[in-house]
């Protein structure tokens, strides 16, 4: 029944996909431009750009890349990377066919980058965007709070997850894109975590102006150790108190026969 | 008056030869289930020694019976209502396994399967818990026959006040003295089990006084098992429930002695109804530990006087069992010929099984390479029971086991089975009723009719004697509610419905 179910939905999906078939620019913009940045200037050492970028000039491989993903070194103008780009199997092959042309001939296609972001871009609250990011305000729909996973500076004593990356100098490698990246991650996990419940602009703001801010906290290495021995120092203190009665409560009444004899 | 009846046991133990017949029957009949391995409801202790669980009568370390505190109150010495509450998941008096013993078995299939070889094979010892390889180090009667008397009867509590020339001569290979203690559940009048148990599941049981655990209600506090002052309540580890011997009720039901009383060999055992005033049960606990044995006698009722029959039957006590205590043995015992005592009354539980307490031979000492008697030569020739001061077992650790602490009680009943004797031994040797056993008899207040009595009963008894139990109308409770055929052969064969941990 379960299974019924979703092969149905992946049909409804594939439909809709075939529907909507969208230009290269659209499929840009959901697809690649929040990594590779709106018009593709990508971003340095981290994300490859693909405007200027001699590799993607041919379409084939820039297919390739959407259905396979890519990761391992890699050398643009100059700029060494080291990233890794998932796989876009939810892509039709029409669509990935446009995407590529549309990329190989240098974003040509590319309208003007939307103007409605950059106006609507309201200002970040770094206040409210720390709340949101430490979970103690909740996302408008329902996502996790990024604690869960990540640490960053000045989140607290004992720093934040330890499951996604530290995102303490994630300002300086995103520059502005950063809100977008929150908004629409192309990570592998991210994505998955957020598809349903994503955040709002405001809340992308919020939280990339708190993440901009830096301030001075512990890595995640070091609260980690803070952590155990927090834990051990519980320890010792509960040990030591239970340590005066233990002995006596041990001994048998035998056991007191033989030591009296 | 609030009449009641109680069944009650009787140990002779003048007549127990400790050789665990009893222990066995109960063992085969009730606790030789998982989880049951290391109880023994009933058990023969070797004394002196600490019996089982080792040291039970150490109240200062097992926190067992209740405790007088001379104005008016008698309160647990286990803990008080509010102490329990904040001991309710961790009871500090608790015996460990190894206070009992760790259950043990022998690896049998070894003998069978142990490939050719030059010697014999051995069927090596195992734990009955875990299975293991074990070392046997004590067992419920590591002691029997004083074989552990540098540790466990030197360490006996009830000759800790003993004189040190008195304990140093009971140590003396020539001196050593023993006897037998055969142990079940009390079923006392003030059960301090019941008194213990935070969830109400210990009950004495109306119409005979026995007192059960209701296994259905248990809760696993174990709450009994410490405030138990004769360690009678175990804990069952396998259905997380309390079980303690329960008189046999399904065969006292059914019209026959319990298994252990039915199994004995010298036929110490006697059973029968004592009647008593349960009004009267809170007074008789709180008096003085010298007369705590006087005082639980009072308690206990003469079912021949007019008035406790018509109390008794306006309780709902029938003319059978009205007959049955006046046919009684125990009551006889106890209450005519005041020849029974209750084990340890000063743990004021007010304990309802009787014991007699054995005689014994007077001190040997060795001087010049014979062992010289002390006997008395102008009493009975050769009488080597006569002298009490100089009896083997002294009386003052007769005392602190069945009078707390009172040797006027212990000698005025060692005494008058003394007389006894000495007036069946004139009549058997001398063929007479010689002049010393008139003056035996007529010292303690027997004259020659009673002291007949007491000897039949003692040595000739038939079952029916010894036995006298009255009809249960069991069927008749049961017909009121339910088709007696529906329910035929279910009382007391396993369970009717089986005990299920946490419920």
């Amino acid at each position: 029944m379960r299974m019924q179910r979703s092969w149905l939905l992946a049909l409804l999906l594939m439909l809709l996909g075939l529907a909507t078939a969208q230009s290269g620019a659209a499929l840009y913009g959901n697809n690649c431009a929040a990594c590779h940045g709106a018009s593709g200037e990508g971003v340095p050492g981290v994300f490859p750009p693909l405007k200027g970028n001699p590799n993607v000039e041919d379409p084939a491989y820039v297919a390739k890349v959407i259905r396979e993903g890519k990761s391992g070194p890699l050398e643009v103008n100059g700029q060494t990377y080291n990233g890794a780009m998932p796989p876009f199997p939810q892509l039709s092959d029409a669509e990935v066919e446009a995407l590529a042309r549309y990329i190989a001939a240098g974003l040509s296609e590319a309208p003007a980058p939307k103007p409605a972001p950059k106006a609507a871009k309201p200002k970040g609250d770094p206040v409210r965007g720390r709340a949101l990011f430490l979970g103690e305000q909740r996302f408008q729909n329902g996502g996790s709070p990024c604690v869960a996973c990540h640490t960053a500076k000045s989140v607290g004593a004992l720093g934040g997850g330890a499951l996604g990356p530290d995102l303490s100098d994630v300002a300086q490698r995103f520059g502005s894109a950063l809100p977008g990246v929150i908004k629409q991650p192309g990570f592998k996990v991210m994505r998955v975590i957020y598809r349903d419940k994503p955040l709002t602009d405001q809340e992308a703001q919020d939280v990339a102006a708190f993440l901009a801010e830096g301030g001075s906290g512990p890595s995640v290495a070091t609260a980690g150790s803070r952590l155990l021995g927090l834990g051990f120092l519980g320890f010792l203190v509960l040990f030591l108190g239970m340590f005066p009665f233990w002995p006596r409560q041990r001994e048998t009444y035998l056991q007191r026969l033989r030591r009296r004899k | 008056m609030n009449v009641r009846a109680q069944m009650s046991m009787l140990f002779h133990l003048d007549k127990c030869i400790g050789c665990h017949t009893c222990s066995v029957a109960c063992k085969n009949l009730w606790t030789d289930r998982k989880g049951t391995e290391y109880m023994w409801w009933n058990n023969v202790e070797t004394r002196p020694g600490t019996g089982y669980p080792v040291g039970w009568e150490d109240q200062s370390h097992y926190q067992g019976g209740w405790v007088y505190d001379g104005r008016g109150e008698l309160k647990l010495r286990l803990h008080s209502k509010a102490q329990g509450l904040t001991r309710l998941f961790f009871n500090p008096a608790l015996p460990d396994l190894e206070d009992y013993y760790e259950p043990f078995t022998f690896r049998y299939g070894d003998l069978f399967s142990a490939p050719a070889g030059d010697d014999q094979p051995t069927a090596i010892p195992i734990s009955m818990i875990t299975g293991e390889p074990m070392n046997i180090e004590s067992g419920p009667n590591w002691d029997d026959d004083l074989g552990g008397s540098n540790i466990y009867a030197k360490n006996d509590p009830n000759s800790q006040d003993l004189p040190d020339s008195v304990r140093a001569q009971l140590e003396e290979i020539e001196g050593v003295v023993f006897n037998y203690l055969p142990r079940i559940c009390n079923h006392c009048l003030n059960p301090s089990c019941v008194a213990a148990c935070p969830t109400g599941a210990i009950y004495k049981r109306g119409e005979d006084g026995v007192v059960l655990v209701n296994e259905n209600k248990c809760k696993a506090w174990r709450m009994c098992i410490s405030a138990c002052p004769y360690k009678k309540v175990y804990y069952n580890w396998s259905t997380g429930k309390s079980e303690k011997c329960i008189l046999c009720f399904p065969r006292l039901e059914t019209g026959q002695a319990p298994a252990c009383a039915h199994s004995c060999v010298g036929r110490i055992r006697y059973m029968g109804v004592l009647l008593y005033d349960a009004d009267r049960i809170p007074d008789a606990a709180m008096v003085p530990d010298e007369a705590l044995v006087e005082s639980q006698l009072d308690v206990i009722l003469d079912p021949f006087d007019p008035e406790v029959i018509a109390a008794a039957k306006k309780n709902g006590i029938s003319d059978d069992w009205i007959k049955a205590a006046q046919n009684s043995p125990v009551y006889k015992f106890v209450k005519v010929w005041r020849l029974a005592l209750p084990l340890h009354p000063e743990f004021r539980t007010m304990a309802m099984m009787f014991y007699i307490p054995p005689l014994s031979p007077v001190m040997g000492v060795m001087e010049n390479n014979t062992l010289n008697l002390a006997v008395d030569a102008r009493g009975p020739e050769f009488e080597l029971f006569a002298d009490l001061s100089k009896a083997r077992l002294p009386v003052k650790y007769l005392a602190n086991l069945f009078s707390a602490g009172n040797e006027k009680i212990i000698e005025d009943v060692l005494r008058k089975m003394l007389a006894v004797r000495i007036f069946k031994r004139a009549e058997t040797v001398d063929g007479a009723f010689t002049d010393e056993a008139k003056s035996a008899l007529s010292e303690v207040g027997l004259d020659p009719e009673t002291a007949e009595e007491i000897y039949r009963l003692t040595t000739l008894p038939t079952l029916e004697d010894r036995f006298v139990i009255p009809p249960y109308h069991r069927e008749a409770s049961i017909e009121a509610w339910k088709d007696p055929l529906e329910h035929k052969g279910l009382t007391g064969v396993g369970y009717i419905q089986p005990p299920v941990r946490g419920e």
